[in-house]
């Protein structure tokens, strides 16, 4: 996937995103992290298809994505959104049901058997049959993962999946992704409010700010306190914790 | 002003015979109207049976209601010495069911076509024509199906009540005395 | 099928039976059940033609509208996302039979005329409410949607020109109307158990649709579609009953739970049954004459939907 000086604004107002241009590397778990506003949520829905660039375009296998339809996109780029509501209850095996429809035709008959991967590699099996309404939060992110890798896709986009879950949750979840990283050889872009968190675990981090693509490369690269507090406009300093690494924190106001 | 009988109209002529300074007038009406209670009533005595009548009241968009005792062409039924299948102890108009009229076998049916005419006789025609029960009717069979329509009919008693009284009393008995049957 | 479903499933089958039975045997003629199976195997040709003129399309007419008001409620619903949202309560139907009536006053009664005036109506409905926002406020969803229900109403009194409604009814219904009528609509029964699950897929948001790669526009057009089909279908027949699209495919929530593709076919089954019952009541309580079967299932449905509305919040889906 390429994006190639992508800019967006709704109508004719300011510009959300400004002339970002990069590549997003096959294999690889890329974050996109920033501070708040930056627009890493509109930049992902550029890269997914759900917001049309309104100059430049976003390449996937040399074709801009606005020209793919709606279900060469499904076939491709799965996302786990922020918004994850029913609006009524189902069971988790037919959420993740809904995932295979990126594969069949609308009236196709899934069968359980076909989802049964999905629910295992997400630890679900025991709950296929549980209503949503009767899970916990971590365990609901769960569901809404199974249904987006069994779209079996190119690219699977992770929108703060770890917001709202308690630390338990979150490593557990982590954890899941990382496996699903391993064994699918899948193409993960997240956005994660946790930049120690994004750090570990990506191989590629992209770092805006007001709408720019400020700069690119591995998480190493930018453990630099002076260019950190320049982004996050705020006094950041890296600490060493034994048995885990450096750690970005941020100071109390006046701390500085 | 209740109009749903003969005698309700003759006391509302009176009265406005009275109101208005009409007395002679308002007397001519009654008489007239008695004088046609009376002709029915004699060609109805001596009638070894009363004829079963049905009466029908149809409403436009394709359905139709039952008149009862209580309505003006049932209480002109009455006056007519015919017998109503559909008694009621208080209401004008009831929802038929068929299986009431099949198993009632009326031999007159009058349908009451005041609103819409039009209208209203081609629903007649067209439920009598697709709906068997209908059929299965002495009325029907012997044709003896009549349509009430303005002005001579309505669904409230107005001026022409003798003469209304007249042809349903006809309808029913077409043959006077007993000596014919 | 869950434990839970086939038990259901077995129970409402066999209330369907045995209503079936009892409603051949009570009328203005009321016969054993000896005396019905005498008549359907022959010897008795004057009750023969009572049951299978009159009783028999009667209870297969309101059977199938049954079916196809409680699956068009438990479609609609899913639609609109909101439990209230059914045909009769949006204005749907009344729009519909205001149409017949004044199509009636220009061509005469066809039934394919009626049909195709019940089915401009519900369509001009389902357009209005669907347009703007509406459908995002359920509670503005329905107040608008009583209130057109409302207005068509009393213009079809005061067009009728009487204080006597015209109250439509299953009395005298024939073979050729339950037909010709019918088998069209049966079609749109098979249509909505095959498109059960587009009703489930709809719990999910637009958006998610799209990532899935469903339009969800054009599920949801697919959808109100059959409920114009199937409402209007009953309106063209027998006019306007009300409260079967809510009362069934809720009392089928509460029994079997959430999934459209149980929902479906177990609304259509009780929806059968119920307004079965409803109208052999209607038309045994008052003989000679009938209580209307609208006024039967307003007089059961308005209190049911009050307490659905008091036992909780009931109307938004969330």
């Amino acid at each position: 996937m390429q994006l190639n000086n992508v800019s967006f604004s709704y109508h004719q107002q300011a510009e959300i995103i400004h002339d970002v241009s990069a590549d997003v590397t096959p294999g690889h778990i890329l974050s996109i992290v920033g501070p708040n506003g930056a627009g890493k949520t509109t930049l992902s829905k550029l890269m997914t298809g759900e917001l049309k660039p309104s100059r430049g375009a976003v390449m996937l296998d040399g074709e801009p994505l606005s020209q793919l339809t709606r279900k060469q996109r499904a076939d491709q780029i799965a996302i786990v959104s922020q918004q994850n509501q029913l609006y009524d209850d189902m069971k988790v095996i037919d959420v993740v049901k809904m995932g295979r429809l990126a594969k069949h035709g609308l009236l196709a008959a899934i069968d359980d058997q076909e989802v049964a991967p999905y629910l295992a590699m997400t630890g679900l099996q025991s709950f296929a049959n549980r209503p949503m309404s009767q899970l916990s939060g971590g365990q609901k992110q769960r569901v809404w993962i199974a249904a987006a890798i069994a779209q079996d896709p190119q690219y699977l986009f992770l929108d703060e999946p770890t917001t709202y879950l308690d630390i338990r949750y979150q490593t557990e979840l982590m954890a899941i992704i990382e496996k699903l990283h391993r064994q699918q050889q899948m193409t993960i872009v997240m956005i994660l409010h946790d930049i120690n968190q994004a750090f570990r675990m990506s191989d590629d981090i992209w770092l805006i700010k007001a709408g720019k693509l400020v700069s690119t490369g591995q998480p190493n690269q930018f453990y630099d306190e002076r260019s950190l507090s320049e982004i996050f406009n705020t006094a950041i300093r890296i600490v060493s914790i034994p048995d885990y690494g450096k750690y970005i924190v941020e100071l109390p106001d006046g701390a500085n | 002003m209740d109009l749903t009988s003969v005698a309700k109209l003759k006391h509302v002529v009176t009265q406005m015979g009275h109101q208005y300074q009409r007395q002679a007038q308002a007397k001519r009406a009654i008489r007239q109207i008695n004088a046609a209670e009376k002709r029915a009533r004699q060609r109805a005595k001596d009638q070894p049976t009363k004829v079963k009548v049905l009466v029908l009241m149809g409403l436009p968009g394709a359905s139709y209601m039952a008149g009862t005792n209580h309505s003006y062409i049932g209480n002109l039924v009455v006056l007519a010495g015919g017998k109503n299948v559909f008694m009621s102890k208080n209401q004008e108009y009831i929802q038929p069911n068929d299986e009431a009229i099949k198993k009632a076998r009326p031999d007159v049916i009058l349908r009451l076509e005041h609103a819409l005419p039009e209208m209203v006789t081609a629903q007649f025609n067209q439920a009598f024509k697709t709906d068997p029960m209908w059929k299965t009717l002495p009325a029907v069979k012997n044709h003896r199906v009549y349509d009430l329509q303005e002005p001579d009919f309505d669904a409230t008693a107005n001026m022409r009540a003798a003469v209304a009284l007249q042809k349903i009393s006809r309808w029913l008995y077409p043959h006077t005395g007993g000596n014919n049957q | 099928m869950t434990k839970r479903e086939a038990f259901w499933y077995t129970v409402i089958i066999l209330l369907l039976v045995i209503t079936v039975l009892i409603a051949l045997m009570v009328g203005a003629t009321p016969l054993t059940l000896s005396q019905v199976w005498q008549a359907f195997s022959g010897h008795d040709s004057n009750n023969l033609a009572t049951l299978s003129q009159i009783r028999l399309p009667r209870i297969v007419a309101s059977l199938i509208s049954g079916a196809m008001l409680a699956v068009a409620g438990a479609l609609s619903q899913a639609a609109f996302h909101n439990y209230l949202a059914d045909p009769s309560i949006l204005g749907v139907t009344n729009v519909g039979s205001f149409l017949i009536l004044i199509a009636s006053f220009f061509l005469p009664s066809l039934y394919f005329g009626k049909l195709v005036f019940a089915l401009i109506g519900g369509i001009l409905t389902l357009l209005f409410l669907t347009s703007r926002s509406i459908l995002q406020h359920s509670y503005k969803l329905i107040i608008i949607g009583v209130t057109i229900s409302l207005t068509f109403s009393g213009f079809q009194q005061l067009f009728s020109g009487e204080s006597l409604v015209s109250t439509n009814s299953f009395n005298g219904i024939t073979w050729s109307d339950t037909i010709t009528v019918f088998i069209i609509r049966l079609i749109g029964l098979a249509a909505a158990i095959l498109l059960s699950p587009w009703a489930n897929y709809l719990k999910m948001s637009n958006q998610q649709l799209e990532t899935r790669g469903i339009s969800a526009r054009l599920i949801r057009i697919c959808l109100l579609g059959l409920v114009v089909w199937l409402s209007s279908g009953v309106t063209a027949a027998v006019g306007v009953v009300p409260f079967i699209g809510i009362i069934v495919p809720n009392i089928v929530r509460f029994l079997v739970g959430r999934d459209y593709q149980t929902i479906v076919p177990l609304s259509m089954l009780m929806g059968a049954w119920l307004l079965l019952v409803a109208d052999t009541i209607g038309r045994t309580v008052i003989l000679p004459g009938e209580m209307p079967v609208a006024t039967i299932l307003t007089v059961v449905g308005g209190p049911f939907l009050i307490w659905l509305l008091w036992r909780q919040q009931f109307n938004a889906i969330k």
